[in-house]
């Protein structure tokens, strides 16, 4: 039986059980808070999203108290506004407000609240000073703490007990001097750990990667799909002028709820450093760059030449698309096609997988089987079509090999030609992840230099052997 | 209740015992336990630790299912001024657990824990040797007064913050964890210590349940008022000839315990105000004080509360800010720093009192430290954030000439802020 309340007027139905934050958020009434997170235990402490119930005696926070029937809440009146107002003033005395210098700034709920619901001058007297705390901790490997711009809201505490599973850091002290710090002799060294610079809301905790590197209203963000192990996580890709600054996780329920680890997250470097972006043909021994034409081709020569002794081999983390169009393009110059997977890793808990490639069920489903070391033996000609984080090939060198790479790999070193392709983030496709969901992806980025999507390039050698695909 | 105190050896249990200790929890062994929890309601007890909540109320909140429950008592008497239950350990321990056997089976508890404040290692002392010599006795353990009920009992020292004396903050440090409120509800008797249906009640609260058994309802209704009945520990301190704590019916004027139990303002001063229920509850001025009662109702109806019965004697001379600039760094230190209001409110009140004392201040700094403590009035999880609002609210209304004379003269215009040097 849903439950009938009113919210500033507006009758709803919802169901027993929510909290009335959620009712809200649900009906697209928006209450302002900063302890609240979806997926976080309540913790009830920030009390910026206090609303007014009616036949209460004083204001409620709405993230704690449970819907009941003909509740009549009231999100902006006079005395919720000025509540919010107050909050905000407490927030902001021992907050250094050092803004211009924030990595946050830009995205930071404290200054969007600021803005939204307090902008008043400050009412603190320069002769109160803001209590010192600890400024650019290093808390681990990728992270730092900025304790005077934490609000205390414990979001990064129940993220690494709950969700982490690493119980790793504490709050320390009491009153206006209590930090975040983690326990004697811990660090924050967890592969989730980055996640903590999207849920704090202010500027606490920052990634070391991307501190100070990039304004964030400069961002360009794109949605993708990550390609680092088979989970699919959904992200965004934030950028600038062709350069790629950080990956963030992108709501996704039934993938990666809003989670991304940290691995997956730092591979954006990929999509920025050592692209091959020229066609390469070995001439006299040594390999030189071309132009996208004459690559074309030095590939279609050897091509024409070791028809029926082909080997087309893909990596699993190939989009569907791509390897369709491979398969059928080495299928018609009479070769086989094999798939080549990336070091395995470990399953964990949480989201990464063993399987270190983000498209090894697709490549099951169009009959595609994995390489092994003989299967290269047999064969004169290697056609390898590699994607951003593909590892050398057992077994491939000394053999004749054309190499489709986004990369400057070990791979297209050692190629006869080496042909640029896009990466994931240049081109559209779909990846099926490790429990067969299909999650397309589009491009963020244009193509870089010379390269042309994978499924071009295969069409243009087909073309000129004069196969149909 | 303190009838054996300042006896020789009053904590030993044969003391007890010749004073006809015990007797009340076998009488409440032969009972039904929700009679015993009915009695306790119909006596009209209410819990002594503040909040005046009726304590046989909250044992009838225990759920009635198979879950283990547990019985906390609160000894973590942080209330500044509050010194009664450490009295009571210290003076006759074995009338808390007598208390605590009668609780335990009134609402099914086989184990107890005190929970004892880390400064009180003295009275812990005392009440874990009266414990042992209970055990002894057989009135602790396994198939006590003949019947097939088992009960321990288990002192828990606190590491020392104000805070744990809130009874949700106390349940998780008796977890170890921090000492931070949780979120109500659920309330204790639903989801306590370790997530177990729990009654959180006072020292005094426990220790007055074996005179309701032993001589019934109406024995103890003879005593205090109608809404208020029964006996109460009142701790008298500040500018008093004779300070400590003395055991009045409830409803005793509040003049007559200074002027006449107490002996009178110390040095013959005139008197100023009074807190009368620990630091945490409104103060009231000399004339405010003349007609009101100690007991729950007429102090609210004279602009305070009966609170932990803590009453705090201020005498002409006083420094009003400099009071306020004590309590305020005391609620600063206090505050656990869950919630915003009163994390960030206690610590801004305390810097701003502390320069209004030192003449630091302009005028406006009057209504920036008054809303301070308006803004925190009810807005956090626990009342600790109300305590401290309290005394902000209360001085810059009540002494607001104080204020304006410290800001108007640049500091305190008196030779010393007390009237009186306490060694």
């Amino acid at each position: 039986m849903a439950v009938k309340i009113k919210i500033n007027g507006r009758e709803l139905s919802v169901e027993p059980g929510k909290t009335v934050l959620q009712a809200a958020l649900e009906a697209g009434i928006y209450i302002p808070h900063f302890c609240y997170h979806p997926r976080l235990k309540i913790r009830g402490s920030c009390r910026m999203c206090m609303v007014y119930i009616e036949k209460t005696p004083k204001l409620q926070i709405a993230c704690a108290t449970t819907v009941a029937e003909g509740m009549v809440v009231e999100t902006d009146n006079e005395e919720v506004r000025k509540a919010r107002q107050s909050v905000l003033e407490y927030m902001l005395k021992n907050h250094p407000v050092d803004c211009p210098i924030c990595d946050k700034a830009g995205e930071c709920t404290l200054q969007n609240f600021y803005m939204d619901y307090d902008a008043k001058a400050s009412r603190l007297s320069p002769r109160d000073k803001k209590v010192k705390k600890g400024k650019r901790v290093a808390m681990g490997p990728t992270l730092v703490l900025d304790q005077e711009r934490c609000i205390v809201c414990h979001r990064c505490i129940r993220f690494m007990r709950d969700v982490a599973n690493n119980e790793c850091i504490t709050d320390a002290r009491r009153g206006d001097r209590t930090i975040i710090t983690t326990f004697p002799g811990e660090q924050v060294n967890d592969p989730y750990s980055l996640n903590l610079t999207d849920i704090c809301p202010v500027g606490a905790w920052t990634s070391k990667d991307f501190r100070f590197k990039k304004r964030v209203w400069l961002l360009t963000s794109s949605p993708s799909v990550c390609p680092f192990c088979a989970r699919g996580c959904s992200i965004f890709i934030d950028h600038e002028k062709e350069v790629v600054y950080r990956l963030r996780p992108r709501e996704n329920e039934a993938v990666n709820q809003c989670w991304l680890c940290d691995e997956g997250r730092l591979a954006y470097k990929a999509i920025n450093d050592k692209r091959l972006v020229r066609a390469m043909a070995r001439e006299n021994g040594a390999l030189k760059e071309v132009g996208i034409g004459a690559g074309i081709n030095s590939a279609v020569k050897l091509l024409a030449g070791s028809k029926g002794k082909i080997l087309g081999i893909i990596s699993a983390s190939a989009s569907l698309e791509e390897a369709g169009h491979f398969k059928k393009f080495i299928n018609a110059l009479g070769g086989k096609v094999f798939y080549h997977r990336r070091k395995q890793g470990r399953d964990d808990s949480f989201l990464r997988r063993a399987d270190r490639d983000s498209n090894q069920k697709g490549m099951l489903e169009l009959g595609i089987d994995e390489l092994s070391g003989q299967d290269i033996v047999k064969f004169e000609l290697l056609v390898v079509l590699e994607s951003l984080y593909s590892e050398p090939i057992n077994g491939g060198s000394g053999k004749k090999m054309i190499v489709l790479s986004p990369q400057k790999s070990e791979t297209a070193d050692a190629a006869a030609v080496a042909l640029p392709i896009a990466s994931y983030a240049e081109s559209e496709g779909i990846f099926v992840n490790f429990e067969g969901k299909r999650q397309k992806f589009e491009a963020a980025l244009n193509l870089k230099g010379d390269a042309r999507a994978a499924s071009w390039m295969l069409r243009e050698l087909a073309k000129k052997l004069g196969v149909e695909i | 209740m303190s009838a054996n105190w300042g006896k020789p050896s009053s904590a030993s249990i044969e003391t007890y015992l010749a004073t006809g200790g015990y007797k009340a929890a076998e009488k409440a062994f032969s009972m039904e336990p929700a009679k015993v929890a009915q009695e306790v309601l119909d006596a009209g007890l209410r819990g002594r630790g503040g909040a005046g909540f009726p304590a046989g109320r909250k044992w009838t909140f225990m759920p009635k299912d198979n879950r283990p429950r547990y019985l906390c008592v609160n000894a973590d008497e942080g209330e500044p001024g509050t010194f009664k239950d450490r009295e009571i350990m210290r003076h006759d321990p074995h009338m808390l657990i007598e208390g605590i056997i009668i609780a335990c089976w009134a609402m099914g508890a086989n184990n107890a824990y005190v929970y004892i404040r880390g400064e009180f290692a003295e009275p812990a002392n005392i009440l874990e040797k009266a414990i042992d010599e209970a055990y002894k006795k057989g009135f602790l353990g396994e198939r006590i007064f003949g019947k097939d009920f088992k009960l321990k009992v288990w002192v828990h020292r606190g590491a020392g913050a104000y805070i744990c004396g809130e009874e949700t903050s106390l349940i998780e440090s008796m977890e170890g964890k921090r000492g931070h409120p949780r979120i109500r509800p659920p309330f204790p008797p639903q989801r306590g210590v370790f997530d177990m249906p729990t009654v959180v009640n006072n020292v005094e609260t426990i220790a007055s349940v074996p005179f309701i058994i032993q001589e019934g309802v109406q024995a103890y209704r003879k005593f205090g008022t109608e809404k208020s009945p029964g006996t109460k520990l009142f701790c008298i301190s500040g500018h008093i000839k004779k300070p400590g704590v003395y055991e009045l019916p409830l409803g005793f004027p509040l003049m007559k315990l200074i002027n006449e139990v107490a002996g009178g303002v110390i040095n013959g001063l005139k008197l100023k105000a009074v807190i009368p229920g620990g630091s945490s509850t409104p103060i009231l001025r000399a004339e405010e004080c003349q007609n009101a009662n100690l007991d729950y109702e007429s102090l609210v109806a004279a602009g305070s509360m009966l609170g932990s019965g803590a009453v705090i004697v201020i005498a002409e001379g006083t420094c009003m800010v400099k009071l306020l600039e004590i309590l305020t760094h005391f609620y600063a230190h206090e505050s656990c720093g869950q919630c915003t209001p009163c994390r960030e409110g206690t610590g801004w009140a305390a810097q701003v009192a502390a320069r209004i004392y030192r003449g630091d201040a302009d005028m406006s700094d009057i209504d920036v430290l008054y809303s301070l403590g308006a803004n925190m009035m009810g807005r956090t999880i626990c009342p600790l954030a109300d305590a401290a609002a309290c005394p902000i609210i209360n001085f810059t209304q009540k002494f607001r000439e104080e204020f304006e004379a410290h800001i108007r003269n640049r500091g305190c215009p008196q030779k010393s802020p007390f009237p009186v040097e306490f060694k």
